[in-house]
């Protein structure tokens, strides 16, 4: 986004009739930090063209899932797993986790991403569009092509360079 | 792109292992519990509670490289002592053991300390308590009943289909009449295969037959059939609740100053939070008095302001009406407890006394009473006096004193400890 051609791209995109909300403020993403779905949708095509385009990314699809701060601690409990058997040391991670969180001395985490095709990444409602958007850039483009693309991955999940 | 917004989903997914763990430190956190219980007061309980723990017990074993063997290379990034290609000697000698290393993870604490949720609280602050000498006098009609596994059963609605019994009868079944699998089919044809590579044609034939045996015999047995179908079944069984009623009198005459006052209502609130708790059928009975009683509401006993002189009798006379009005004594188990700083009218005391004795003892099941005192010298009232020859005579009689709001949570697990009835002349 540095040079600001992803702006412009998603902007002659915009004329050409997909929902333009803030004609006024046509140069912006967005602004504020307040976000909610059309916005994701918005600065994911954004990004999607910077990481495709531009710099030649190579990904699995994305899936992103809206979560809550008590499911990011749960994620948390499990290691990040989205399934897990019942033991009592997953609870008492979380005892550990949600106390710490309540009591603000440690926030979660930003991003939590899943390697597998889709590739899912987690964003949390109480983040700000900024960091919903540095979460898509960072998770859905960078992990998800590191995912896609590293060898040591192949042995155990389908991961494969797309030919080019 | 897909966004899918996950909120909805249910809550709290780790519930069932935070009930593990909590299960697990179930004895550490009674101790740590009763240890700090005396420092709180009730309005804790509205709020979570923080538990702090031992983590010895909380350890899990990891599996990891012994320290003191092997060989190691590591990238290290150096200092003033070290240069790059130095030989670091591995630390200590042999035979030290891992005798005080740290917790495995890197950060060593002493206790582990997390936060309990109100409920998880007073689960705990209520555990081994109970209404003593609760007989099941009558069961009540009103009872929901609850619904039961009960074994399996050949017919049922489709969610509740047993895939494990069903497919155990299938697999035996599959067994007993011997049907072929899959796997013993393909070797057969494997075979077929080679006989035509070879050329066999005797071979060829029997092969041909014996695949065309098996095919048949499969389409004979089918993998699953009806006959193999079980399903959980469930059963409604009525739960029998007894029924009680706790009457609640409270001395709110002129002698209770407000902080008295205060202290008998913790009380109650307490003792109301545990009936409501853990005898859904329990029912209340509020009654104040000065020297006229009166049968309130809840919400004026906890927040009523009147005030006046003092005539113990005539609660327990409001008492006996109300028992008398609405509770047979052969449909219900009768409960009192009783607040009062001490002071009745000299000339009341042996109505007061005779009343219990005669009338309100042999129908109740258990009467507490509470003193609420400021001062440290318990016994010199005239109603802790005059009630010390009951507690000898009666069984079902208890008496405490509570001098401060600390002192509410141990009297009150003192009077309510799993029918242990103790009889406490001073604390």
């Amino acid at each position: 986004m540095k040079d600001g051609q992803g702006f412009r791209r998603w902007n002659e995109i915009d004329d050409n009739g997909i929902d333009d909300m803030t004609s006024q403020s046509s140069k912006l993403l967005y602004s504020g930090s307040q976000w909610d779905f059309d916005l994701l949708h918005r600065v994911y095509g954004a990004v999607e063209e910077i990481a495709l385009n531009e710099l030649g990314l190579d990904v699995y699809r994305n899936q992103i899932e809206v979560i809550t701060s008590e499911q990011m601690l749960d994620a948390y409990a499990a290691i990040g797993m989205p399934l897990l058997y019942r033991h009592w040391s997953f609870g008492k991670r979380f005892a550990r986790e949600e106390l710490l969180y309540r009591k603000g001395a440690q926030s979660l985490a930003y991003e939590l991403v899943i390697n597998s095709d889709p590739c899912v990444s987690y964003v949390m409602e109480e983040n700000t569009m900024t960091m919903q958007t540095l979460v898509i850039a960072h998770a859905a483009f960078g992990h998800n092509h590191f995912f896609k693309n590293n060898h040591l991955f192949r042995q155990w999940t389908s991961a494969r360079p797309s030919s080019r | 792109m897909h966004v899918v917004d996950r909120r909805q989903n249910p809550k709290s997914k780790s519930l069932g292992n935070r009930q593990r763990f909590l299960r697990r430190v179930k004895s550490h956190m009674r101790k740590a519990f009763t240890d700090s219980i005396r420092n709180r007061k009730i309005a804790d309980l509205e709020g979570g509670q923080e538990v702090s723990i031992s983590s010895k017990d909380l350890h899990e074993p990891t599996f990891h490289h012994d320290s003191n063997v092997g060989h190691r290379d590591y990238v290290l990034p150096g200092n003033h002592d070290y240069r790059p290609g130095d030989v670091i000697e591995k630390p200590g000698g042999g035979g030290r053991g891992s005798g005080a290393s740290g917790s495995a993870d890197g950060d060593g604490e002493d206790s582990f300390v997390f936060a309990l949720t109100s409920d998880e609280f007073l689960d705990l602050f209520f555990e081994d308590l109970e209404l003593p000498n609760l007989a099941k006098k009558k069961l009540k009609s009103m009872a929901s009943p609850t619904w039961v596994r009960a074994g399996y059963s050949v017919d049922g609605s489709p969610q509740r289909l047993n895939k494990r019994e069903t497919m155990r009868r299938s697999l035996a079944r599959r067994i007993a009449l011997k049907r072929p699998t899959i796997k013993e089919v393909q070797a057969l044809q494997d075979e077929l295969q080679e006989a035509i590579d070879g050329g066999d044609a005797e071979a060829i034939d029997r092969a041909r037959k014996r695949i065309a045996e098996q095919q048949a015999r499969m389409r004979a047995v089918p993998y699953l059939e009806t006959v193999d179908l079980r399903y959980s079944r469930v059963e409604r069984v009525p739960k029998p609740t007894t029924q009680a009623v706790m009457f609640c009198l409270m001395d709110t005459s002129a002698s209770m100053t407000e902080q008295l006052k205060d202290l008998a209502k913790r009380f109650y609130m307490l003792l109301h939070l545990f009936l409501k708790r853990h005898y859904k059928s329990v029912e209340l009975v509020f009654i104040r008095h000065t020297y006229t009683a009166q049968e309130v509401d809840e919400e004026t006993f906890f927040h009523g302001r009147e005030t006046g002189g003092t005539v113990v009798s005539s609660a327990l006379e409001e008492m006996l009406r109300v028992v008398k009005q609405r509770y047979p004594l052969d449909d219900w188990n009768i409960y009192a407890a009783q607040a009062s700083d001490g002071h009745n009218f000299d000339h009341d005391m042996g109505l007061t006394l005779r009343l219990l004795q005669q009338q309100i003892l042999p129908i109740c099941q258990y009467y507490a009473y509470i003193e609420v005192n400021d001062d440290q010298w318990p016994g010199d009232s005239v109603l802790w006096d005059g009630y010390l020859n009951l507690l000898s005579q009666h069984a079902n009689f208890a008496m405490a004193e509570v001098n401060q709001a600390a002192d509410i949570f141990p009297v009150f697990h003192d009077l309510f400890d799993g029918g242990q009835k103790k009889k406490l002349t001073t604390n």
